[in-house]
């Protein structure tokens, strides 16, 4: 449909520079042969490495001094922080790793002086996901250099340690109904001991993965668990700061997969330049202003070696996935219509998290806001889904903890013939803290006690934990 | 026809694209893949550029689906193309006339690789 | 075995439904559709009971369907509403011709009065026209430019209350992603609402905002609805063409995923400190405008002076003289001029006729040969009324006939 909404599609000029550019040359040094052109500039090599580093060192700052401004409201003094950059072993987290590394040692040597540090100290966070994905053994522990290397495994969420001895077994995942409200939720679910069962934890993160319906859900749930993880290992370590190494491209990227996938309630969180939304560990994204290009030629011309990441649509053709869908379209794009990459990282700059996403409980399953209303949104325009059977006496109702989108991924999931999903026990962590720290509306308020005595009678056993029960 | 010889390396994610006879001649002990390679030097009045030689790769390197290396006519967007150190972009691009022992190095940028 | 319907287990399955996967029967399909624009309309509180509400009807499907189901709609729940079928005539020869043919035939069908504005008559120029004098390359600016302008001046001629137009999910999904491309900040958190009032004098609403572009073809085939099906013969938007082609694949990876692309974009919200362009009025023709004047002013200028690039993108009328080659600009001949009525005073002669329709209404018709209040609406009283409004601004009866 052609409509009057369709300006003519705009080409960014940079008019600064190009009033002083000399033709054929390097448009910093001006005298050099260049050797990358990046966004219609050319650089010569020197040059463009040289501006990479200033580039990176301007966003870290950047974010840095923010972050400094809310610690000292709420602290009055800020001290330097223990810093993780997540290492993925990708050419983009590699870059960064080298940069911060290469920025905190700038600082301390530029003076014979005791200069204090950016950092307390930088260690390297990394989430080996062999138990999905053929990776070669050491190859990222070798980037990182010597370096502190923290690490965490995918099965971890399964392992069955003494707090985290419960999953959660999804009974029931259909969308809204029209006769939902005589039934209880769309999606129930019933905690499970997990020392009941003798699977180990590798065989049960596999079961997970396979039990979804398609590599978009895969993809999302992995990104969950990657996230959950980071998070964890961060607050074990001590780090207070954890560096993401999403580029431009990757970002934009995310933009139009998140887009796509329904997560506009929490969209402004992942993708932020700084987010806090998980207490006590603050994630950067400091790689935000470069390209996919710019990362490869940075990482060529600086000697620096990544590994390929496998991902589950690595070797698929390019409609495998929402994600590989976007990246293929996104990266096209930008090929057709110079600074797509660009203009979609500055739009979603100016997004800002909604005052209800803010005070939002966090989804038991991606830990990122959930709506409150997602259920009753979809089910008006989503009219005559088969109704849900009763409610049987082992499940509770877990729809208000899901986010829209993880909703899709159980739905699409349970409505195969694979069914019993088994979520790890964060999961149910989630729905604890969610029972015990924000009491409902009063309106459910009975439905919500009976959660909590449910969610609780698994908690009970454990020693440190009661307290925060009651 | 003569031949021109040209050192290809296929690194970050693009030697995962090259049919297993060519990633064994690789003298490289990660990952990455690094050969000397002979293609068809093309004629004095239409000497081969880089697209040709993309499409002689095309044609005979790259194993499977073709479109994840080139698609429309084109190299697909992601994949960068570095000539003896320098983006080829700064070069002709498509139309840079091969040299012999030309470095030619094809980058994935892609993560769903 | 055939399959049985997964809503109602009754009847047998004949189609599967593209928004949910669900294999179901027609008459569960024309429920559940109906129900959700139903409750698109109730939720979003679009209507006021004794509401004049015009049905953007340009004879292609979405359009079609939606005034069958606003009919339907407005008996079954008595929303109380006057229903107006609504065209722009843009002058495009083998396509807009022949699918007002088919408006005029739905008017028949379901007996809804109906206007037809033309470009050539607000305007003095018809897109075949334009297109002889700015060739194939902005024309679709103009068009849209224009229609908007169009359905804005044939709702006042009429005093509508409301436009509603045929916009699907589909259309939605695809602008919200455009937006995000384009990093349009203003147009995406504005894309998403269901009803705009930012057009100065008439509420405009997408009833079909959350019905997908095959349900509607799916229910205009089974409904055995008359349309018109060819696609415009002027060049479609190149960089919709992108995000039409992505939409269509990722709906082919998760079929929910246009309904999702809505939900987030009606989630998004922009930073306090972004500025959205405040709006103003027209300096010449009253419409609502962010500039002096307003785009449909200024490109209808240049095409009266033979510049018709100005007004496109950001040239102005200097870089555009400037550009244009004399010889070029000779060979526009220059239309014979059209007085542009003022919005004001279109607004005016609305107030005034909805004055005389009250007045009308209460002060029983029974004398004058006018059946009621209902029909007093649009019908037989505005023979001497909105008619000889119309006719006096736009040479043109507004009943169609």
């Amino acid at each position: 449909m052609c409509d009057v909404d369709t300006p003519e599609h705009k080409q960014p000029l940079d008019t600064r520079l190009e009033r002083k550019r000399v033709p054929g040359k390097c448009i910093k040094c001006k005298t050099a042969k260049p050797n990358v052109t990046i966004r219609g500039c050319l650089y010569c090599k020197p040059c463009f490495v040289s501006a990479s580093i200033v580039k990176f060192r301007g966003a870290l700052k950047k974010s840095n001094s923010r972050i400094d401004a809310q610690r000292r409201q709420q602290n009055g003094v800020s001290e330097p922080q223990r810093l993780m950059v997540a290492l993925s072993g990708g050419p983009s987290s590699t870059a960064m790793l080298h940069l911060v590394v290469d920025y905190q040692q700038s600082v301390t040597q530029r003076s014979g002086d005791f200069v204090q540090p950016p950092y307390a100290d930088i260690v390297v966070g990394h989430i080996d996901e062999s138990a999905l994905f053929d990776v070669a053994e050491g190859a990222v522990r070798s980037i990182a250099d010597g370096r502190t290397f923290c690490e965490a495994s995918l099965e971890d969420i399964f392992s069955a340690s003494a707090d985290r001895d419960v999953l959660l077994q999804i009974v029931r995942a259909s969308m809204a109904s029209e006769q939902q409200q005589q039934n209880g939720g769309g999606f129930c679910a019933q905690i499970i001991r997990n020392s009941d069962n003798n699977t180990p934890p590798r065989e049960r993160l596999r079961q997970l993965f396979s039990a979804l319906d398609s590599d978009t859900s895969r993809e999302s749930l992995l990104d969950a668990i990657r996230t959950f993880l980071l998070v964890r290992l961060a607050r074990a370590h001590h780090c207070s700061v954890l560096l993401l190494g999403d580029s431009a491209t990757r970002i934009a990227t995310r933009v139009v997969s998140l887009t796509s996938c329904g997560r506009g309630f929490s969209l402004p969180f992942e993708i932020a330049p700084e987010s806090s939304w998980f207490d006590g560990v603050t994630m950067i994204r400091p790689m935000r202003d470069f390209i996919a290009k710019e990362v490869a030629f940075f990482n060529r011309w600086a000697g620096y070696t990544s590994v390929v990441v496998p991902t589950f649509t690595t070797g698929a053709p390019v409609h495998a996935s929402i994600d590989r869908l976007s990246e293929t379209f996104v990266v096209g794009l930008d090929r057709d219509f110079a600074s797509t990459v660009s203009t979609v990282c500055r739009t979603v700059q100016k997004l800002e998290p909604r005052a209800d996403a803010l005070a939002a409980c966090p989804c038991i399953v991606c830990g990122m806001p959930a709506e409150p209303d997602a259920q009753d949104w979809r089910s008006r325009l989503t009219v005559g889904q088969a109704a849900a059977p009763a409610l049987s006496s082992a499940g509770f109702d877990i729809s208000s903890h899901l986010c829209y989108s993880c909703q899709n991924i159980l739905h699409f999931s349970e409505s195969g013939d694979r069914g019993g999903l088994v979520l790890p026990g964060f999961c149910v962590e989630r729905i604890r803290d969610h029972a015990v720290s924000r009491p409902s509306a009063s309106s459910d308020a009975e439905q919500h006690e009976a959660l909590r005595r449910q969610v609780e009678q698994f908690f009970l056993n454990s020693d440190d934990e009661d307290d925060d029960c009651e | 026809m003569s031949k021109l010889a040209v050192t290809l390396r296929f690194v970050s994610g693009a030697e995962l694209l090259i049919k297993d006879e060519f990633r064994a001649q690789s003298n490289k002990k990660s990952g990455d893949l690094e050969f000397k390679h002979e293609v068809p030097a093309g004629t004095e009045e239409a000497p081969l550029r880089m697209k040709e030689l993309i499409e002689h790769v095309r044609d005979n390197l790259v194993k499977g689906d073709k479109d994840q290396f080139y698609k429309d006519g084109k190299l697909r967007p992601g994949i960068l193309v570095i000539i003896n150190g320098s983006d080829w972009e700064v070069e002709d691009g498509p139309e840079y006339k091969v040299q012999a022992d030309d470095v030619i190095e094809f980058i994935s940028t892609l993560h769903g690789g | 075995m055939p399959r049985q319907c997964e809503i109602c287990h009754e009847a047998r399955a004949v189609l599967k439904r593209p928004k949910t996967g669900q294999r179901i029967c027609q008459a569960c399909f024309f429920r559940v559709f109906e129900t959700e624009v139903h409750n698109t309309i109730t939720s979003s509180q679009l209507f006021r009971p004794g509401d004049r509400v015009g049905i953007g009807a340009s004879g292609g499907k979405d359009s079609t369907v939606l005034a069958y189901v606003m009919k339907l709609l407005n008996e079954r729940y008595n929303y109380g509403l006057s229903l107006f079928l609504l065209s722009v005539d843009e002058g495009i020869s083998g396509y807009r011709d022949d699918s007002l043919e088919t408006v005029k035939r739905n008017k028949e069908q379901y007996g809804l009065p109906l206007m037809i504005v033309s470009y050539e008559q607000l305007y003095g120029w018809s897109m075949d026209s334009i297109v002889e004098a700015v060739g194939r390359k902005n024309n679709c600016t103009f068009c849209g430019v224009f229609r908007r302008q169009a359905l804005d001046r044939g709702a006042l001629l009429l005093d509508l209350d409301h436009i509603v137009t045929g916009h699907n999910a589909d259309d939605l999904a695809e602008t919200i992603l455009m937006n995000i491309f384009r990093g349009d900040i203003p147009r995406l958190t504005r894309c998403t609402s269901i009803a705009t009032k930012g057009d100065g004098y008439i509420v405009r609403s997408k009833p079909f905002k959350y019905a997908y572009e095959k349900e509607i073809v799916m229910y205009a085939y089974l409904r055995r609805l008359d349309y018109f099906s060819t696609e415009c013969t002027y060049s479609p938007n190149a960089y919709r063409g992108y995000a039409r082609v992505f939409l269509k694949d990722l709906e082919a990876l998760r079929p929910s995923t246009i309904l999702d692309i809505i939900h987030t974009g009606e989630r998004l919200q922009v930073a306090g400190d972004v500025v959205l362009p405040e709006a103003s009025v027209c300096e010449k023709c009253g419409y609502i405008s962010s500039n002096r004047v307003c785009k449909a002013c200024v490109l209808l200028e240049g095409l009266e002076r033979g510049l018709p690039k100005m007004g496109i993108g950001r040239v102005t009328a200097a870089a555009a003289s400037a550009g244009e080659d004399e010889a070029e600009r000779q060979s526009i001949r220059p239309r014979k001029p059209v007085e542009q009525v003022h919005f004001a005073e279109l607004a005016e002669r609305a107030a005034r006729m909805r004055s005389e329709r009250r007045a009308c209404e209460t002060s029983s018709c029974a004398g004058t040969g006018c059946a009621g209040p209902q029909q007093c609406a649009g019908t037989a009283c505005t023979e001497s009324q909105c008619t000889a409004a119309a006719q006096t601004t736009t040479h043109h009866d507004p009943l169609g006939k």
